[in-house]
């Protein structure tokens, strides 16, 4: 018999959590609906591929300065040509621009990021994340991704012009520097003008430091980080040669290039797939269902088909055009049907309108143990340029289907936990190197310095090990309430 | 709410960072809100996609004092109202509804069990909207009843009595037979 207090408890710890489907549908909306407010002018980037670029200790730093600038304008300005628009002229009339930060920490400097721009020639940049170093080319035509000692470097069409890299600056716009005259000095024997920014109720500070020609030739950024005040600096050089060579696909000869979505087709490809099903441009498929003790497995995938790809696609590797979820199979008082399994997500992995995922299914249902198949939902959402053709068509922008399969004659073999892990583990790391930021895993380095590979699940990074456990108990949680 | 304060300055200021940070923290606090006040996930989801997105466009108007958790429940309560409002003009079939599905409820999302939270749902759906209300903004989001009053436009009395019939009407819901 519950009390007025458990009922009390049992509202304060109710959580729905969002599906990621949901999560990221709703954050790439908001992220595009506050840079249309904002009038910036990153229209040819996506809100996933801005995070990645927001990592990027340079923008990071180059916000700053160029909002500091700006603000140099607002305060300033005398009606003539703002001094916003004659830095952003002085970064477009440069040939070259090559940029260098170093990090202090620990007592010491560190070089975390390089990057040499060439007008004609496009960028190289080398940035380093705690000890991995990752490069990245583009020559107007193709960018690659490496990451310094892995076997596979990515490369895909370029879907970012690099002479606009620089746009990310506008993104700050809104901070109130101060001119410190105390802070100026000479840079290269040429005198710099500091303005200075104190980031209100944080303990961030940005300097900048500019010369007559409106070009800023250095920045810092002071944080409180872990306890440790972190200093960055940034120096920039204009109009320097730079080697041609940065911009070619020099890797070492034992990496091989691939493109990222050709390599996760022929890893599931559709004319061996269990089941297909296409509709509203999307071919969903299963390509393994296994049966292991007390539960099922399945690696399902959707893509697009070639006709919807030739037909919306932007060519941004990274452009999220839907997904998809699988469900235990509900009446309409939300309880389980007897013969509905319940899939538990393991891990899930989309690249350039190909999303794979792989679940273990428990029997949700009394009959369900007898099954010799599954029987679930699955439910396909559309977004961005997919969803906006099908509502301009008038047609659904949801698909909903009951998934119910038995496994092929050779199909049919008994998986163990441990197997499962070993095997989202492998794909994870052949994947992550190269699909990065949607990868299934990501290495850490340990305490020890041991390199751990980790799987990435909503705010959770969990070893092979961890992972294991993981599956173990929630599998273990679903067979207790049956 | 150190972090509220500075995350509501840098949106302000334009931080798509923030904003981003924002959505995150919240965006579980309100699809439990709103699905509780809703009875229905999808419908749910849409109402908070819907919040976050006029909230991304509002950085001019949000004032820098108050509570930022107060602010988008009270944006999510208004859209709710609205919702309902619509579906009172349709008729809406029982099959229509679509209550928290299994992949909503795993264990290391939730705090309450899949079957838990499933009678919860079930039997929050049977309390009137109002003291449905209360109780959320109340219990979950923290809110005290002479904030919930200014927002129901009703008297500080009034809230009490629909928080305290509205939770002894879930208790004797959760204890009885019809939804076990």
């Amino acid at each position: 018999m519950k009390t007025r207090k458990d009922v009390k408890q049992l509202v304060k710890k109710w959580r729905v959590a969002p599906r990621i489907e949901m999560h990221e549908r709703t954050l790439t909306a908001v992220l595009k609906a506050h840079a249309e407010t904002q009038k910036t002018k990153i229209a040819s980037e996506q809100p996933n591929i801005g995070r990645i670029i927001m990592k990027s200790k340079i923008t990071k730093l180059a916000f700053a300065s160029v909002a500091i600038i700006i603000g140099i304008f607002l305060l300033f300005g005398n009606g003539q040509e703002t001094l916003y628009a004659q830095v952003v002229k002085a970064f477009a009339q440069a040939r070259t621009i090559h940029v260098v930060i170093n990090e202090y920490r620990d007592r010491h400097w560190f070089k975390d990021e390089e990057i040499w721009y060439d007008r004609k020639e496009g960028i190289h940049e080398e940035e380093r994340f705690e000890d991995q170093t990752q490069i990245r080319i583009d020559n107007k035509q193709y960018e690659w991704r490496y990451t310094v000692g892995d076997k596979l470097v990515a490369k895909v069409s370029s879907f970012r012009d690099p002479d606009e890299w620089a746009k990310d600056l506008y993104e700050w716009l809104r901070f109130n520097p101060e001119r410190n005259p105390s802070g100026d000095k000479i840079i290269d024997g040429v005198s710099c003008d500091m303005y200075a920014l104190l980031i209100p109720d944080s303990d961030e500070k940005v300097s900048v430091w500019v010369n007559k020609n409106n070009r800023v030739l250095e920045f810092e950024n002071v944080e409180q980080r872990g306890g440790q005040e972190i200093r960055s600096v940034a120096t920039i050089e204009y109009d320097i040669e730079i080697d041609k060579s940065l911009f070619l696909p020099n890797f070492d000869s034992n990496v091989e290039i691939v493109g990222p979505r050709e390599l996760i087709e022929d890893q599931f490809p559709l004319d061996t797939a269990i089941f297909k099903r296409e509709n509203l441009g999307f071919v969903f498929a299963v390509h393994e269902f296994d049966f292991g003790s007390g539960f099922k497995y399945i690696v399902c995938s959707n893509r697009l088909t070639k006709q919807t790809r030739d037909e919306i696609s932007n060519g941004h590797p990274w452009t999220y055009y839907g997904g998809f979820y699988l469900a235990g199979r509900y009446d309409k008082f939300g309880l389980y049907l007897d013969t509905s399994d319940e899939p538990i997500l393991l891990a899930r992995m989309k690249h350039d309108g190909i999303s794979i995922a792989w679940y273990i299914l428990v029997p949700g249902g009394s009959k369900a143990k007898q099954n010799t198949g599954c029987d679930i939902e699955v439910r396909v959402n559309m977004a961005n340029q997919l969803e906006e053709k099908l509502k301009a068509e008038g047609l659904p922008i949801i698909d909903k289907f009951r998934l119910n399969i038995a496994p092929g004659e050779s199909k049919e073999k008994s998986l163990s936990m441990r197997e499962i892990a070993n095997q989202v583990y492998s794909l994870g790391e052949k994947y992550d190197p190269i699909v990065h930021s949607f990868g299934l895993a990501k290495i850490v380095t340990e305490p020890d310095g041991n390199k751990v590979l980790c799987l990435k699940k909503p705010g959770i990074e969990m070893s092979e090990k961890e992972f294991l456990k993981d599956i173990e108990n929630r599998v273990e949680y679903y067979q207790n309430l049956n | 709410m150190i972090e509220d304060k500075l995350l509501k300055w840098k949106f302000k200021r334009g931080s798509r960072e923030a904003l981003q940070r924002i959505y995150e923290k919240y965006e579980g606090y309100l699809l439990t809100l709103a699905t509780a006040l809703l009875n229905d996930v999808n419908t749910a989801e849409d109402v908070v996609h819907d919040v976050f997105v006029s909230f991304a466009t509002s950085a001019e108007k949000l004032r820098l004092e108050g509570s930022l958790k107060g602010y988008l429940a009270t944006c999510l309560v208004n859209r709710v109202r609205n919702e309902m409002r619509v579906r009172k003009r349709r008729p809406c079939v029982l099959e229509d509804v679509n209550l928290p599905s299994s992949d909503l409820n795993e264990p290391e999302f939730s705090a309450v069990s899949k079957e838990g939270s499933q009678k919860l749902s079930l039997a929050m759906a049977q309390l009137p909207y109002e003291q449905r209300e209360v109780i959320m903004l109340h219990l979950q989001g923290g809110m005290m009843f002479t904030q919930i009053a200014k927002l129901q436009n009703v008297s500080v009395n009034t809230i009490r009595s629909r928080h305290r019939y509205g939770l002894e009407k879930l208790r004797s819901l959760l204890n009885s037979e019809v939804i076990e």
